[in-house]
């Protein structure tokens, strides 16, 4: 409720500003206006187009970096010699902004497709993933490994019927945070090495100095994002084993 | 000695101090056999190392010094014939109880349909029936402790190690549950080993009570408890039962008291019991 108010008395100033005629609308449109460009963009299907572009890399990404991350989380939480070899590594790639990535991803793939936004949305979505699957697999309980040993389980079942489940809470929360930060990270790859897509289109826009189809997009790009926060929420609830306090 | 299933010879165990790195004698020259068939508690007071060596007989642990055979063969790694019944249980929170139960017999290969028939039964037989789609959170103690025994018996184990499985649950589940177990017992003809520092317990449920000295463990004395089987609640107001408690009291407050003198820190009230 008292978030509802504070957002009708922002919006309510900020129209209130635009018909006193107190902004510039190049540089800050009313909402009206701003609507308005909603209303355009999605008519002619643009919107939904570049916002599914702007998904379509996401996931991509995400879906390289499941492949590459689980696997590798695993094994570096159950040996000791891959975490030797791979800490290092990690450790050191893992500070490097994905969208410092832009650059050589432009001189990979060039800006054409989606294969240098793909690349950035894997890099982003790569490291909280492997990260909460190698701390998920570490924070085993000894006692839940020493039952399994005790019961006759396999290499195999330790991995799938013990280590995975186990670690399955850790494993959506880092799904969740790798989706959120590759979303923000492909609409930085679009500002610069794309020709769809929301990033694009913000950007396309601000050229020809239309700020309301610049911040109609922007607010698309927000509400898609908490809207795919807010649905992994519901799948970690769902698929969390722990008791919910 | 003929007919021993575990026969432990000269077994000395330490670990490390993490802070100074100091060398913490736990076990001390341990020697004991263990006859199959038999239901033995093992009772001493905290710290004397008798889940160190339930660990070893598990195979978790290994001896730095002296052996541990199991039916001849040197215990080296933890297996289901010696299934160990942990003092959490270790229930896996992602399975239901029968996906607990399942779990043994799925690792010795059953198919699926095979594997529920006979998890089913052993939940049956621990009469936690109509709980099979639960999960451990939503179980009482007891109901927790029931699905942890339903779980060691579909290993088809040979020996039963049992660390203080009653240590989470109040009075009258814990006496409950005394007797579901000396029920199963009985039913499966297997041997069962308990760890506990309950006294009234060991002499109940044992036919033999191993009594282990003050840290580094070592074994005091072996009490043969020459009560009437099958074991009722009413064994407990037996003369031989008071005898038998007066005894094992007296000894086990010794080694107690010594733990006091050396650490200097009290022993909660129930250790001695």
């Amino acid at each position: 409720m008292k978030g509802i108010v504070s957002l009708i008395v922002v919006l309510g100033a900020w129209q209130g500003a635009g018909w006193a005629g107190w902004l510039n609308p190049h540089l800050l449109p009313p909402p009206t206006e701003i609507l308005q460009a909603f209303r355009e963009t999605a008519a002619g299907g643009v919107l939904l187009g570049h916002a599914l572009a702007s998904l379509n890399r996401v996931l991509t990404g995400l879906f390289y970096a499941c492949l590459v991350a689980l696997p590798l989380g695993v094994l570096a939480a159950s040996s000791r010699r891959v975490r030797g070899y791979l800490q290092p590594l990690i450790e050191l790639l893992r500070p490097i902004p994905p969208i410092a990535w832009i650059p050589l991803a432009v001189l990979w793939f060039g800006v054409r497709g989606d294969r240098a936004s793909n690349f950035i949305t894997f890099v982003a979505a790569f490291f909280p993933l492997f990260l909460h699957t190698f701390s998920g697999v570490r924070h085993i309980e000894q006692l839940h490994l020493n039952a399994a040993r005790s019961l006759g389980a396999s290499r195999r079942m330790l991995l799938l019927d013990v280590a995975l489940p186990s670690a399955l809470p850790f494993i959506i929360t880092g799904f969740r945070i790798s989706l959120g930060f590759a979303w923000m990270c492909v609409i930085g790859a679009e500002l610069i090495a794309s020709t769809s897509g929301l990033g694009y289109m913000i950007e396309i826009n601000r050229s020809m100095l239309n700020t309301a189809n610049v911040m109609c997009g922007m607010i698309t790009i927000g509400v898609i994002g908490y809207l795919m926060n807010e649905g992994i929420m519901l799948l970690e609830r769902r698929f969390s084993w722990r008791p919910l306090q | 000695m003929t007919g021993s299933i575990f026969s432990i010879k000269n077994v000395s165990k330490s670990f490390k101090d993490p802070k100074s790195g100091d060398s913490l004698p736990v076990i001390n020259d341990l020697s004991l056999e263990i006859k199959g068939g038999d239901f033995v508690s093992i009772i001493g007071p905290s710290g004397c190392g008798k889940t160190t060596l339930l660990y070893q007989m598990g195979g978790f642990l290994r001896p730095d010094e002296g052996t541990i055979h199991y039916k001849g063969q040197p215990v080296l790694a933890p297996h289901p014939e010696r299934t160990v019944i942990f003092q959490e249980y270790g229930l896996f929170p992602w399975k239901t109880v029968l996906g607990n139960v399942e779990f043994p017999i799925k690792a010795r290969g059953a198919l699926p349909a095979e594997r529920r028939e006979i998890a089913l039964k052993y939940i049956k037989m621990v009469h936690l029936n109509g709980f099979e789609n639960s999960y451990p959170h939503q179980l009482s103690g007891g109901m927790k402790q029931r699905a942890g025994i339903a779980r060691a018996l579909a290993c088809q184990p040979e020996v039963v190690l049992m660390d203080e499985p009653f240590a989470s649950l109040d009075n009258i589940t814990r006496e409950i549950m005394q007797e579901e177990i000396l029920r199963l017992w009985s039913e499966v003809g297997k041997t069962f080993i308990l760890i506990t520092h309950h006294l009234d317990e060991a002499i109940f449920m044992s036919r033999r009570v191993i009594v282990m000295d003050a840290r580094p463990g070592r074994v005091k004395e072996s009490v043969e408890i020459d009560l009437p089987e099958p074991r009722t609640p009413e064994v407990k107001s037996h003369p031989r039962f008071a005898a038998l408690k007066k005894h094992l009291t007296r000894s086990l407050r010794e080694e107690v008291e010594k733990t006091i003198a050396f650490a200097k820190e009290p022993v909660p009230a129930a250790e001695v019991n």
